[in-house]
């Protein structure tokens, strides 16, 4: 999966915020939330029984008469899955450029969470869910996990509709709790919020991104047309410049219904319009100060 | 200014209903297109059902295709519109200047000569009657419509042909005294009528019954000439008769025949006129054929008794002597009153040029057009 340079470049600057966390295991890249030894300081506590002696921070004692010890930020790894909806209707695409689906720029996206991990030695899983069946490609990290995983990418297929939820038990199992889930679809599928939101629940952070074609929030149609929905077969026969307004209308309606759903399980969603550079999403739900505590690691809180 | 020589060509116009047809079966034809946000459409705008023509550049074009080709049916004309000239007077051979101008009361416009190319009066042009009826018909198309025409022509009118003369303009006929000049013909009037004969070594046997039918012709009373000599020899001036024994005619003689000779020729082999005489099993034995002015009789056989059977018959001389002075052409002569020429008026004569070349070329030119316009690849917005 080719990832433009400008979009290459720009995403040097993104990084999964502290929030997403992974329970202290490991050392990793990022300031964890669990503090301890370290080398970077974080504040002081009293002491209580049990703290090492080396760790009391003894010119305080002698000012102060009392017993504090330093506590450092641990830094701690990240795991992140990226869950990609790849169901029939992910293959929709523009007429202007009708090899650009949404499946490919969901692919891209994927490709783009899988550098930006990389680049910060966070832990990166991959589960497709197709009308067939799921594919998962384990958590793990490194270069090669990297190469790997974007391989695997190239060969996921769009089919079907999206599976119940008796199927998605492998998923389910393999997400352990405080992961990261970037949830990447077009939000057609109704049951998607639905499995979304039980992640959120069950102490996984789920960020959601939306992919929306030019065509489908735009309705540039003239003339007699039948759409038909690739996932049921259904058809629709209208002329399209009368129905322009109802179907806008009810489009948007039922995108700002998504985001309520999403946001009300705490899951923040951004629409991305697939013509549109994939990091703008990404910079949307990860670059915004609402997680980035980047301020905790240059001016750190003294108590 | 276009005219259509066959406008019932233009019912043909009716074809245009089928390319319309053909552009408006085809309205209904709407795109299936995959579109994953169809459950956001509702079934409430139908499309519109209004008459729809598809392609109206390519529609236009067939139908002026078979526009173009219903004229072209019509055969279109261009008729040159030409404005009535000067009044002419043209004067027929046989009357003279002064007489034509006396005819006349007043001089209405151009005076002509009715000859070829219609010289002016003054101009001293051969008068040949052979065609009167050919030069007025001539004159009749080459006249610009309405132009006033006054004919003055003789009494006794010749160069007429078997149809009666209809003409577009209306012609002011007026008949003076005199008669139109007839073509020299041999006439048995006092001067001797010059008999030659010529002959090269195979016709010198064959000169005894030669001077045998001169003589029988001078024995009925009529003065002849007769001058015998060898092939090459000159011939006397036409109206002339001459009996050739010497083989095939050659191009010299025939144009002396064509200026008013009558030849009389033995030993020729020929398939060129009318057969005359026959013998028994219905070969021609004589062939008779009019040359120009004059007339040539061919004998096939040589002129000897023995091998011309009807030499022996006694009224052979008689029947030749009929053939040699019959006048050689059919009756041209008229009384001028009588065939004053009808006019039918109301049809001007102007000139037309037809267009059809021109039209052909337009229509392959569209369907060309058409063929690369309905060919092209269909890019859909």
């Amino acid at each position: 999966m080719q990832i433009p340079p400008e979009v290459r470049a720009r995403l040097r600057s993104l990084r999964f915020g502290t929030r997403f966390l992974a329970n202290g295991l490991g050392l990793g890249q990022h300031l964890g939330r669990s503090r301890g030894a370290g080398l970077e300081f974080e504040q002081y506590r009293s002491y209580e029984p049990g703290d090492e002696p080396r760790r009391v921070d003894w010119k305080l004692y002698a000012r102060s008469d009392r017993f504090f010890v330093r506590d450092a930020t641990r830094e701690s790894p990240l795991c992140v899955w990226v869950l990609l909806d790849a169901t029939a209707s992910m293959a929709q695409a523009d007429r202007s450029n009708p090899k650009w689906s949404k499946l490919a720029a969901a692919k891209q996206l994927c490709a783009c969470l899988v550098e930006i991990a990389a680049a910060h030695g966070d832990a990166v899983g991959l589960i497709a869910i197709t009308g067939g069946g799921i594919r998962l490609i384990p958590m793990g990290s490194g270069a090669r996990h990297r190469d790997r995983l974007l391989l695997e990418l190239e060969q996921i297929e769009s089919a079907g509709a999206w599976p119940v939820e008796a199927r998605l038990t492998s998923a389910w199992e393999r997400i352990e709790p405080d992961s990261l889930v970037v949830v990447i679809s077009d939000g057609f599928d109704a049951l998607l919020p639905v499995f979304a939101a039980r992640l959120a629940a069950a102490r996984r952070q789920v960020i959601s991104i939306g992919l929306v074609s030019r065509e489908e929030r735009e309705f540039p149609f003239v003339g007699g047309y039948v759409f038909r929905d690739p996932e049921t077969g259904d058809e629709c026969r209208v002329d399209a410049a009368a129905a322009r307004t109802d179907y806008l209308a009810r489009f948007s309606e039922s995108r700002i219904d998504l985001r309520r759903r999403l946001g009300a399980s705490g899951i923040p969603h951004v629409d991305h319009c697939i013509d549109e550079p994939a990091d703008q999403p990404l910079r949307r739900l990860l670059g915004g100060s609402r997680w980035e505590q980047g301020s905790a690691r240059a001016a750190p809180r003294r108590a | 200014m276009i005219a259509l020589l066959a406008p019932l060509g233009l019912a043909a116009l009716a074809a245009l209903l089928v390319p319309l047809l053909v552009h408006l079966v085809r309205r209904s034809d709407e795109q299936v297109l995959p579109f994953a946000a169809t459950r956001y459409l509702r079934e409430r705008h139908h499309p519109r059902e209004r008459l729809r023509l598809h392609e109206p550049l390519l529609l236009a074009l067939r139908l002026l295709l078979i526009a173009s080709l219903a004229v072209l049916l019509a055969i279109p004309a261009w008729r040159h519109k030409q404005a009535p000239a000067a009044p002419w007077v043209v004067v027929a051979p046989g009357v003279s200047a002064e007489t034509a101008r006396a005819a006349q009361p007043a001089a209405l416009g151009e005076w002509h000569r009715l000859a070829p190319g219609f010289p002016p009066l003054a101009a001293n042009a051969p008068s040949d009657t052979a065609a009167f009826s050919s030069l007025v018909r001539e004159l009749d198309a080459q006249l610009p419509a309405g132009t006033p025409l006054t004919l003055i022509v003789p009494e006794e009118l010749g160069g007429l042909d078997a149809e009666r003369l209809a003409l577009a303009h209306t012609v002011d006929w007026r008949v003076v005294g005199g008669a139109s000049p007839r073509p020299a013909a041999p006439s048995a009037d006092a001067a001797p009528l010059p008999l030659a004969v010529r002959y090269d070594a195979a016709g010198a046997a064959e000169l005894h019954v030669a001077r045998a039918l001169a003589a029988a012709w001078a024995a009925r009373g009529i003065p002849l000439a007769l001058d015998i000599a060898p092939q090459d020899a000159t011939l006397p001036a036409p109206p002339a008769w001459l009996i050739w024994l010497a083989g095939p005619l050659p191009p010299a003689v025939e144009d002396w025949a064509r200026r008013g000779g009558r030849v009389l020729a033995s030993r020729q082999v020929t398939d060129l006129g009318e057969a005359v005489i026959t013998d028994d099993n219905g070969a021609a034995v004589l062939r008779a054929r009019e040359l120009g002015l004059g007339r040539s009789l061919s004998l096939a056989a040589p002129l000897q008794p023995a091998e011309l059977a009807v030499l022996l018959q006694p009224e052979f001389p008689q029947t030749l002597f009929a053939l040699l002075s019959a006048p050689s052409r059919e009756p041209d002569r008229a009384a001028a009153r009588d065939v004053a020429p009808r006019s039918f008026g109301s049809a001007p004569a102007d000139p037309v040029w037809r267009l059809d070349a021109g039209v052909a070329l337009w229509i392959a030119v569209l369907f060309l057009v058409e063929r690369v316009f309905s060919t092209r690849r269909k890019v859909r917005a």
